[in-house]
């Protein structure tokens, strides 16, 4: 009663347990413009899913998540499509270029050990400046500027000084910015190469990116991301069924299930808080993360040996 | 002429045949329920019943082993002294999917029995590990560890339970859970009997996990045409995506 059984995947799984983590994580996924990978391979895997199987299935599912994100932040006027595209046609391109960074990587060996080292990094990095820096713009209101110097007020100014003189400026409407061009695309290609490396769709490194190097507001940010993440996604899921066969359909469905209703619901959420109070709350998570993996590496594993794949 | 060597032929084969199953069906038989498990869509595991008749005064061991696959594995280690890594890649050859044992109350410590070759130390010489190394039995166990923690590999001993004696035989019975995660494919049951420190009978039957219905047409899709599959599976998950929002678009409206 209650199972299904996953035939790529080959083995079955409880259908109430996988609908509540595709809600959990669609919730995420609305209320942050995150596709949740990072979250869901591991949790996947715990319910003995293989991890490939884990992670391909939930591109899948995140096409579902984003779709239904997208178009709920689009009628809110949310998604900055102009941007977007940039940003998409940047993380292609640097998508490409991580797979290819990958590969000479793991011919020199220990390619392992530089990715666990970058997922720390990039997660301990994104997620303390975030928390740090939205907690003292939460604080700053009844505090006074004192707060603000410590927190680099001379940073912005001299990217926007340094973006200023870059060619082929264009103001993004949407989200009430003027940039070049140029920017959106070599971040999205950045942002691309480290998805690739860490093998996730990138959205905590994306949003980040946008609310703090792009300046864009954090609401606008949550809808672009999402916007980009639908076609991130649908482009992993169908390379992954056709050169991996590691898309189990039963398990994304049932993914899909809980995480569109999940998305609805954490853009409304979304909308009810502040800006600061969302990027709190994604920094907390973020760093969660990041000590999970940090006592992953420390702590002595369970086995010596482990099967290959996955992340 | 020609029909009498037809005959003869027939004949012997009917001879070998008794004969064949004379020597082992006399002191040992094996009853397999079910032979055939089919993996539909709310499969979720099963159970399948070994049992059968075998000499009163002997005892009894039950194997459910898988074909030999090459695996591919990550040895871990510590990196500059601190942190745990996946460090280097193992290759277990000929390591079987599944090796469930099962033996006799009286059968209890089957590595020092008659029937070692039904133990994990067997293992030892079926699995070969490269590259080589000085600690491959550490590098065995853990792999033993590890399969068994997924329920693939396990060793019961007096898992099988023994019937009354009649006329020198008695009946074995065990019942044997096939997990979930067990790969469609054949696999087999062997069954041996031990007395006075040599094995006296042995017996063997096929059990076949077979994907049925649904699972059946999605992995053959999956496997047959990659790329429509993905397509495919793109579409609905777009679909129910937009489905979704155009729900909770009424949903809003109204209030």
């Amino acid at each position: 009663m209650w199972h299904m059984y996953l035939p790529i995947a080959g083995n079955s799984v409880n259908i109430m347990t996988i609908f509540g983590l595709g809600g959990f994580v669609g919730l995420l996924s609305g209320i942050f413009g995150v596709g949740g990978g990072f979250l869901m391979t591991p949790l996947l895997m715990m319910f003995g899913i293989p991890a490939t199987v884990a992670a391909a299935s939930d591109s899948n599912q995140i096409v579902g998540a984003s779709t239904s994100g997208t178009l709920a932040h689009m009628r809110l006027g949310n998604v900055d499509v102009k941007m977007g595209v940039l940003l998409l046609i940047g993380g292609i391109l640097g998508g490409t270029v991580g797979v290819q960074l990958i590969k000479i990587l793991r011919a020199m060996g220990n390619a392992d050990f530089l990715i666990s080292l970058t997922y720390v990094l990039m997660l301990g990095g994104v997620g303390g400046y975030m928390f740090i820096e939205s907690l003292q713009s939460l604080k700053k209101k009844p505090a006074s500027e004192v707060l603000d110097i410590s927190a680099k007020p001379k940073k912005p100014s001299s990217w926007a000084m340094m973006f200023k003189k870059i060619p082929f400026q264009t103001r993004f409407e949407k989200s009430g910015v003027e940039l070049s061009i140029l920017v959106p695309l070599v971040l999205g290609i950045f942002v691309g190469v480290l998805a690739a490396i860490m093998g996730v769709g990138g959205g905590f490194i994306m949003v980040p990116v946008m609310v703090y190097l792009l300046r864009m507001p954090m609401h606008v940010v949550v809808g672009t991301s999402l916007f980009q993440i639908l076609f991130t996604c649908v482009n992993v899921t169908i390379m992954q069924a056709k050169t991996n066969h590691t898309v189990d359909f039963v398990l994304a469905v049932l993914l899909l299930l809980g995480s569109t209703i999940g998305a609805q619901v954490g853009t409304k959420v979304s909308k009810k808080l502040k800006g600061d109070q969302l990027k709190i709350l994604l920094a907390s998570l973020v760093l969660l993360v990041c000590i999970k993996m940090l006592a992953g590496l420390l702590m002595t594993p369970d086995f010596m040996i482990a099967m290959k794949g996955g992340h | 002429m020609k029909n009498n060597y037809k005959i003869y032929i027939f004949i012997l084969l009917i001879a070998l045949w008794v004969q064949g199953g004379n020597a082992k069906g006399a002191t040992l038989d094996l009853d397999l329920t079910p032979e055939r498990v089919d993996i539909g869509t709310f499969y979720n595991g099963t159970t399948v019943k070994i049992s059968g008749q075998m000499p009163a005064t002997a005892e009894v061991v039950v194997r459910l082993s898988g074909e030999g696959e090459e695996l591919h594995l990550k040895r871990k280690g510590k990196v500059a002294g601190l942190l745990w890594m996946n460090t280097s890649d193992l290759t277990f050859e000929n390591a079987p999917k599944v090796y469930m044992v099962s033996t006799g109350t009286g059968l209890k410590d089957l590595e020092t029995s008659a029937a070692s070759q039904f133990s994990f130390k067997a293992l030892k010489n079926r699995i070969e590990i490269a590259p080589e190394s000085s600690d491959n039995d550490f590098l065995l166990q853990e792999f033993i560890r590890l399969k068994s923690k997924q329920a693939l590999y396990s060793v019961t001993p007096g898992g099988v339970s023994y019937g009354q004696e009649a006329g020198g035989m008695k009946s074995y019975e065990t019942t044997m859970t096939i997990p979930s995660n067990m790969k469609p494919g054949n696999y087999a049951v062997d069954v041996a009997v031990v007395q006075d420190g040599k094995i006296i009978a042995s017996t063997s039957k096929p059990l076949v996990l077979k994907q049925v219905g649904f699972p059946e047409k999605l992995s053959k899709m999956a496997y047959g045409n990659g790329l429509w599959f993905g397509i495919m599976s793109v579409a609905i998950a777009v679909m129910a995506g937009l489905f979704m929002g155009m729900v909770f678009k009424g949903k809003s409206g109204a209030h």
